[in-house]
């Protein structure tokens, strides 16, 4: 039993992270009694330190049970939607987990190209999903701003127990939906939108540092600073 | 014996390599080595197409290799050759065994290898790239896939053919492997060797395969910064 490689050390693809007897999660093979990374992403040894797992920088989305996602709608087909959720997999949405009431023409609740925020209701061994939309704040996007950052990035954005994006809420007094997949949805005034559309890109490109939610803060502040000054002449 | 550029026996050209260079890719890297200029870019998981190509069990990997009309020094007639269609199939062979394509079942991952100067060893160029390209899109791997050539010039087996060594040379034997369990991945050979000659071009290559993999390891480091922050 013997860890070779420190808690959150950036470990590449191949790199002997253990040997020995532990559980193990996403980003490691197992080979023999070593335990090897798959991924590009930092190491964390977890869960009651029994669990050694590789968190990824990059990656795309994969669909998981009971994540929130943004969508837009690809094609409507006469007895569902096809949905593209940043993804390797089209999800699809069909009317009984969208609508209360039987409707004749989908299009006329989502057609193509709308953007919805959804709830992936069950995904299956392949990935094809299937999502849900019936309850709040699922539902149709009307207006605001789409920014894509990486979906890996996202537990970042949110932070623990949602500490960032509570506080970007709370500074810009904004509304914003994240989706799993990477797909930010934000809405507020016109320059506010613009500013967090810098901050969440900042988020995205500077994931693996710490002291991230104070920074941002420091700088979401000056930033409204300027705004409010610029906002009276 | 003094080789056409100064170099040891056993000394690779020096190698420049930068991951996540290309903005519209999912993964990306762009690798010099000597005067070889190679882009290397990752598109996928994605949905596959043409549709027939799907498995439902596993990944497909796709690679195309192309070489620019400038690449060279008589123009190279734009499209897919022979050469090109060979290479790029050699690529995904090379490449897929590290790459855990049943994590991604009914998807396509495609490898594109863009070579915009050549200088002998474009493959083990492309192949360096395109691994460093796959981390970078996040693609889970075994292992990187470093590659290196060997050759005979002049009598003699040597790391590592300039373009020079590789006209006036007798073989040449590029390499590609996976260094944590040894694995070889790609082999191939052109010329004339004893047996003796490609058994010690075959351990001169892997030499080079594990600089290779080192610098591999560096770049995708050096992309955050060192990390560990």
């Amino acid at each position: 039993m013997e860890l070779l490689v420190n808690e959150r050390e950036l470990v590449v693809p191949g790199t002997l992270l253990a040997t020995g007897a532990y559980k193990y999660g996403g980003g490691v093979v197992k080979e023999g009694e070593s335990y090897y990374s798959t991924v590009l992403g930092l190491f964390y040894f977890d869960e009651a330190k029994t669990l050694v797992r590789v968190v990824p920088l990059e990656g795309k989305y994969l669909p998981k049970e009971g994540d929130s996602v943004v969508g837009r709608i690809y094609k409507v087909l006469p007895g569902k939607w096809l949905v593209d959720i940043n993804s390797a997999y089209i999800a699809s949405l069909e009317p009984k987990n969208a609508l209360h009431d039987r409707v004749e023409d989908l299009s006329r609740i989502y057609d193509e190209g709308d953007m919805i925020f959804a709830k992936v209701d069950s995904v299956n061994e392949i990935y094809d999903a299937t999502l849900f939309t019936k309850s709040m704040p699922y539902g149709k996007l009307r207006g605001g701003t789409i920014v894509e950052i990486r979906s890996t990035r996202v537990p970042r954005l949110i932070g623990k127990k949602g500490s960032m994006i509570y506080m970007i809420k709370q500074e810009t007094k904004a509304k914003i939906l994240v989706g799993q997949n990477g797909l930010v949805w934000i809405k507020g005034r016109k320059e506010m939108e613009e500013l967090i559309v810098r901050v969440v890109k900042m988020i995205d490109r500077e994931a693996h540092i710490s002291g991230l939610t104070d920074k941002t803060k420091e700088f979401l502040k000056t930033e409204i600073e300027k705004l409010k000054i610029t906002g009276d002449n | 014996m003094e080789r056409c550029d100064g170099r040891k026996k056993d000394e690779l050209r020096s190698i420049h390599m930068e991951v996540g260079v290309l903005k519209r890719a999912d993964g990306s890297a762009y690798v010099e080595w000597g005067a070889n200029k190679v882009f290397a870019s990752v598109y996928g998981p994605r949905e596959v197409i043409p549709r027939f190509l799907a498995r439902n069990d596993r990944a497909v990997l796709r690679c195309k290799y192309n070489m620019t009309p400038f690449s060279v020094e008589d123009r190279k007639r734009p499209g897919p050759d022979r050469r090109s269609i060979e290479i790029g199939k050699v690529t995904a062979g090379a490449l897929a065994p590290s790459v855990l394509l049943e994590k991604f079942p009914n998807s396509m991952i495609e490898v594109a290898i863009e070579i915009m100067q050549a200088d002998a060893g474009t493959r083990c160029a492309g192949i360096t790239a395109a691994t460093l390209a796959l981390v970078d899109a996040g693609i889970p791997m075994r292992d990187l896939v470093p590659a290196c050539a060997a050759g005979k010039v002049d009598g003699q087996v040597v790391l590592d053919l300039c373009k020079e060594e590789d006209n006036s040379g007798q073989a040449d034997l590029p390499i590609a492997m996976m260094p944590r369990t040894n694995a070889v991945t790609l082999l191939q050979m052109d010329g004339e060797m004893t047996e003796e000659e490609v058994e010690e071009a075959i351990a001169l290559a892997q030499t080079g395969c594990r600089q290779v993999y080192e610098m591999q390891k560096a770049a995708l480091v050096s992309k955050y910064g060192g990390g560990d922050e």
